[in-house]
């Protein structure tokens, strides 16, 4: 079986290197996040909220990619597993950068103000649900519910690379029926309190099913990066193939329809029917240059990657797959940023010092860890029954 | 009587790994007008038989742009010019409420384009072919596998292409007449 | 992606799609025999109950042409009824075919093959009976081809930022798309019945719709791409059908219709309810033409566990619905949704939950998944909390207006009874004209996926 399937083990610059200058660098801008936190709290609350959420997309939607193909037991990623779920077992490090958003609840969050609420009929219905007590309940859950869930894959997913056995495939597949459940709702309601509440008035039914779209492409884009990465330093090159990139591209096609699917749908019922307290989302959105961002997105996040990757030539050209990765993943930090910042500068686009440090001091420990993490086992689920099938992959 | 004319030769093989095999020596062999015949699409058989990949998605390309014009097009004029009446309070031009109908005419158009153009890079609808007058041929359809030389191949010759076909593998080799 | 298998314990291996140890000639036989065979008794009788209710179709329909849409109980608030229920409830319905050959197809489910052409007959003649509703609905149905941009002596155009007007370009696309789709993958299979047949009517009807294929390579070239072609059209053509009928409810102000979560949540209904469409229709035809070589317990079993994730995406949809309704803090969409669960539609509403969102997790357990009464009785009820749904939605939103003089309890007359059970007939009518001269089973597919069809030797590379 695949025990003969020799694959070496991450070291030198990605190893070692990389990490040490993420974690300088992550370290460094997180210390002028911090600095610039103490001069102007308010705005740097909502950079530093925006780049957690782009790297909290990130995870989770590594920790989806993990959940579905256990779920339908699918037999082409098998090489591509260890991304993902190494992307996933960073949600503990989302969880540690959850701190400062407690810390700056009251800048970001209007509606943890006593005084607004008491001059607020229609925040003091939502009360129920919109305390801080509460909140901090559903953070401690969710948060622990994704680390939980990516070390239980992880954890069974390295330790079949040593025993082979073939039971620790089939408990992750019954596990990851639950998991799907459990990752549904905590997405759904986790985006609700951290994005959905900035404008505790507005509402949208449709807005955990947005930013899970936008995750699924972002750790799409991320995962073949790292691939095409360990690629570049002579890693697994026989192992993942263009057919594993030519179907990761076909996946992101599709996902990328979804999202352009789920976004039109969630702005155009609001803009037919036209209701007052549901417009005023877009309204916000779309003032000044942040209605550029909005056509920007659609241009760049959506037609451009649909006319581009409608070839098989383009999604099978290791260059421009690897190009139009970066594109998705520029175009969902831009969907993020969109999605947050129009709340701290109302009157259109700003990207200020703050959006720049709390990005790359998030990134840097973020990105310090997962190769961290990548070294510590086998770059493929080497003992996995399905990898024959996966390494045989023909589209 | 008119003399009959010579379409080509026909030769069964056993299965599609066979079939396969002998496609590849046919090619090596030099030969260009020749097609095989199998109940289902075979692996692989593109490449041993060195055929060009389909031209099919240009064409279908070409007519989902067609499509989406049309669609912007026509709700353009009709809803700006031909028939101005506001409804709900929405602006003449209204691109968001023309997207549902964009969509569906460039699909629409594109499957005209895949279906019809499928039909006409395979020369179908064509209800006569000299093959359907063998008997063996029937067949293919089930669960024959068969390679056919047209006399119309600058390599053909009526025993050596025989004997060749018998050589790699085939079961039986008969003449096909126009 | 792979397999949905867990028909065996083993990861490494995959669940045969085809048991019984047929050859291709073997497969040609089973698959065309009822075509070449004479239509078995039941069948007869089957056939002759669906043309009664075929019948009744015609008889309802001309007594609405005749007197008007007054026959229907529908009155002001509440102006969409049965018909609309009727509508959605049969494209619903008319996705799971196109679902099934083409997403499925996009991601290599394998196991679709042999119940693609099955599934993808039950989508057209369901959409046949949706669009009998959504003609029949405009009224005066003499002038409905108003709906489409014909130049005509009045200069009317269609007014194309209403969302009747996107129903009626989506549906009728997805119907031609649909119908092109499932001609494609006859195609092959018709030839193959053309070439063993013994009448010379079977030849000659057989040999004109078959357009003289004969299996040349090329073509075969040419017919995959344009396959792959379709399923890529299609795809996104079946979420945007279903997500366009439920922009006719949801780009409006009403509360209960009025939410963003509508288009995916209508899509996951529409498989959800297709999918319990076709278990149950195959759990009998398997049975019938002795196809369970073909229809295996593995395929039930995949469908059943699609049926449970549609089905709980279904329950996240009300869940999210009630959530939002609460957290919106607006009065209206409050009320809809209390009044839903316990104002005087509440019966509809706790059928549909118990049918659509308690009854599919008894999938959860793999006996009940393959048990063939179980999931025969599920998938029934499934179709029951289908239909509520859509009555749900359609009724309990308009039946409290703004103005509380005009709340109104509908009820259907004894006509839209009859229509529904009539728009049976026109569906079964077809289906069983289906199973009677189409081969039911993709024949050059499933031979494709076949260990047989693979002309590599183990260990050879390619």
């Amino acid at each position: 079986m695949s025990s003969s399937t020799k694959v070496p083990r991450l070291s030198g610059f990605l190893a070692s290197t990389l990490p040490k200058i993420s974690f300088l660098l992550g370290g460094l801008s997180l210390a002028l996040t911090a600095v610039l936190w103490r001069g102007n709290p308010h705005h740097t609350a909502f950079s530093y909220l925006f780049s957690f959420l782009f790297f909290l997309s990130i995870t989770l939607g590594s920790l989806f990619f993990v959940i579905i193909q256990h779920l339908t037991r699918a037999g082409w990623s098998v090489v591509l597993r260890r991304i993902p779920e190494t992307f996933a077992m960073n949600a503990w490090v989302m969880a540690v950068f959850f701190l400062p958003i407690l810390f700056g609840i009251h800048e970001l969050y209007h509606w943890t103000h006593a005084d607004v609420v008491a001059a607020d009929p229609i925040l003091q219905g939502k009360a129920g649900y919109l305390n801080i007590k509460f909140f901090l309940v559903r953070a401690v859950l969710f948060l622990g519910a994704w680390v939980w869930m990516a070390r239980y894959f992880y954890k069974k997913s390295v330790k079949q690379d040593s025993s082979g056995d073939p039971k620790l495939t089939l408990s992750m597949q019954a596990f990851s029926a639950a998991a799907i459940l459990i990752f549904a709702i905590t997405l759904t309601f986790g985006i609700i309190d951290w994005a959905m509440s900035l404008t505790p008035h507005w509402y949208s039914t449709m807005f955990g099913v947005y930013f899970f779209a936008g995750s699924a492409v972002a750790a799409f884009a991320i995962m073949s990066l790292v691939a095409l990465t360990l690629r570049r330093f002579g890693y697994l090159k026989d192992i993942i193939r263009v057919e594993h990139y030519h179907d990761v591209a076909k996946f992101l096609y599709g996902l990328n329809i979804f999202w352009a699917y789920v976004s039109f749908s969630q702005y155009f019922l609001i803009w037919y029917a036209n209701i007052p307290e549901e417009s005023v989302w877009f309204m916000q959105h779309f003032n000044g240059s942040w209605n550029t961002v909005a056509a920007a997105l659609a241009i760049g996040h959506f037609f451009v990657p649909f006319l581009i990757f409608m070839s098989k030539h383009t999604r099978r050209n290791l260059t421009a797959h690897c190009a139009m990765m970066v594109w998705f993943l520029v175009m969902h930090c831009l969907d993020i940023y969109w999605l947050i910042m129009p709340n701290i500068t109302p009157n259109g686009i700003h990207i200020s010092m703050s959006d720049i440090s709390s990005f790359v001091g998030i990134g840097g420990i973020y990105i310090g860890f997962f190769w961290l993490r990548l070294r510590n086992a086998s770059l493929i689920p080497v003992q996995d029954p399905r990898l024959p099938e996966s390494l045989r992959h023909h589209t | 009587m008119t003399t009959v004319k010579l379409y080509g030769l026909l030769a069964e093989y056993k299965d599609p790994s066979a079939l396969i095999h002998a496609v590849e020596k046919l090619r090596d062999a030099g030969y260009k007008n020749f097609e095989t015949y199998s109940p289902f699409p075979i692996h692989g058989m593109d490449s041993a038989m060195g055929i060009k990949d389909s031209v099919l998605g240009w064409i279908v390309v070409a007519c989902g742009a067609t499509g989406l014009a049309s669609a912007i097009a026509l709700q353009t004029w009709v809803s700006v010019s031909a028939y101005r009446v506001v409804t709900s309070g929405k602006l003449l031009f209204s691109f968001q409420a023309f997207v549902p109908v964009c969509f569906e005419l460039m699909v629409l158009f594109a499957g005209f384009g895949a279906v019809f153009g499928m039909f006409a890079l395979n020369g179908l609808p064509k209800l006569y072919h000299p093959l359907f007058k063998n008997h063996r041929f029937r067949t293919a359809t089930s669960h024959g596998f068969f390679v056919t030389v047209e006399s119309s191949d600058s390599r053909f010759s009526l025993e050596g292409t025989a004997r060749f076909l018998q050589e790699i593998g085939g079961l039986s080799v008969e003449v096909v007449e126009e | 992606m792979s397999e949905l298998v867990v028909g065996n314990d083993d990861p490494s291996k995959r669940t045969p799609l085809v048991l019984g140890g047929h050859d291709f000639k073997s497969v040609s036989d089973i698959i065309c025999r009822p075509v070449e065979a004479k239509a078995p008794q039941w069948w007869m009788i089957a056939f002759g109950v669906s043309v009664s209710g075929l019948c009744l179709l015609i008889a309802m329909l001309s007594k609405l042409v005749w007197s008007g849409i007054g026959v229907w109980g529908l009155n002001n608030p509440v102006m969409w009824g049965w018909d609309l229920v009727g509508f959605v409830f049969w494209v619903g319905i008319g996705h799971a075919g196109t679902l099934i050959s083409a997403i499925l197809f996009l991601f290599r489910q394998k196991w679709r093959t042999s119940i693609n052409r099955f599934a993808e007959a039950m989508t057209i003649f369901a959409v046949m009976s949706a669009g009998i509703y959504i003609v029949f609905h405009v009224g005066r149905v003499w002038v409905a081809y108003y709906l489409f941009p014909i130049p005509n002596s009045m200069g009317i155009w269609p007014n194309f930022r209403s969302p009747l007007v996107w129903d009626v370009f989506a549906v009728s696309t997805y119907f031609t798309i649909s119908l092109l789709f499932w001609f494609v993958g006859l195609i092959p299979d018709l030839a193959t019945i053309r070439d063993r047949a013994t009448t010379k009517t079977r030849k000659i009807w057989y040999g004109i719709f078959s357009v003289g294929w004969r299996g040349a390579n090329r073509h075969w070239m040419n017919y995959e791409r344009a396959y792959l072609i379709l399923a890529a059209l299609s795809t996104p053509l079946v979420l945007s059908v279903h997500s366009i009928v439920s922009f006719d409810f949801a780009v409006s102000q009403v509360p209960g219709w009025h939410t963003t979560i509508f288009p995916p949540y209508f899509v996951a209904g529409a498989i959800f309810s297709g999918f319990a469409m076709v278990v149950t229709l195959m759990v009998a035809a398997r049975e019938l033409f002795n196809m369970k070589d073909f229809m295996t317990m593995h395929h039930l079993e995949t469908m059943n566990k699609i049926i449970l994730a549609t089905g709980t995406m279904v329950g996240y949809a009300y869940g999210m619905e009630f959530f939002m309704a609460w957290f919106s803090g607006n009065t209206f969409e409050q009320y809809a949704f209390i009044n839903r669960a316990f104002g005087p539609y509440y019966w509809a509403y706790w059928t549909m939950v118990s049918c659509n969102v308690i009854s599919p997790q008894l999938f959860w357990f793999k006996k009940i998944r393959r048990s063939i009464p179980m999931m025969f009785i599920i998938s029934i009820f499934v179709n029951i909390g289908m239909w509520f749904e859509r009555f749900v939605i359609t009724v309990t939103s308009l039946h409290r207006d703004f103005l509380p003089s005009s709340w109104f309890y509908y009820s259907p007359t004894w006509v839209e009874v009859c229509q529904f059970i009539g728009s049976f007939g026109l569906f079964l009518t077809f289906f069983l004209l289906f199973l009677k001269f189409l081969p039911i089973i993709a024949i050059s597919e499933v031979k494709g996926v076949m260990p047989a069809a693979n002309p590599h030797q183990p260990g050879e590379e390619h």
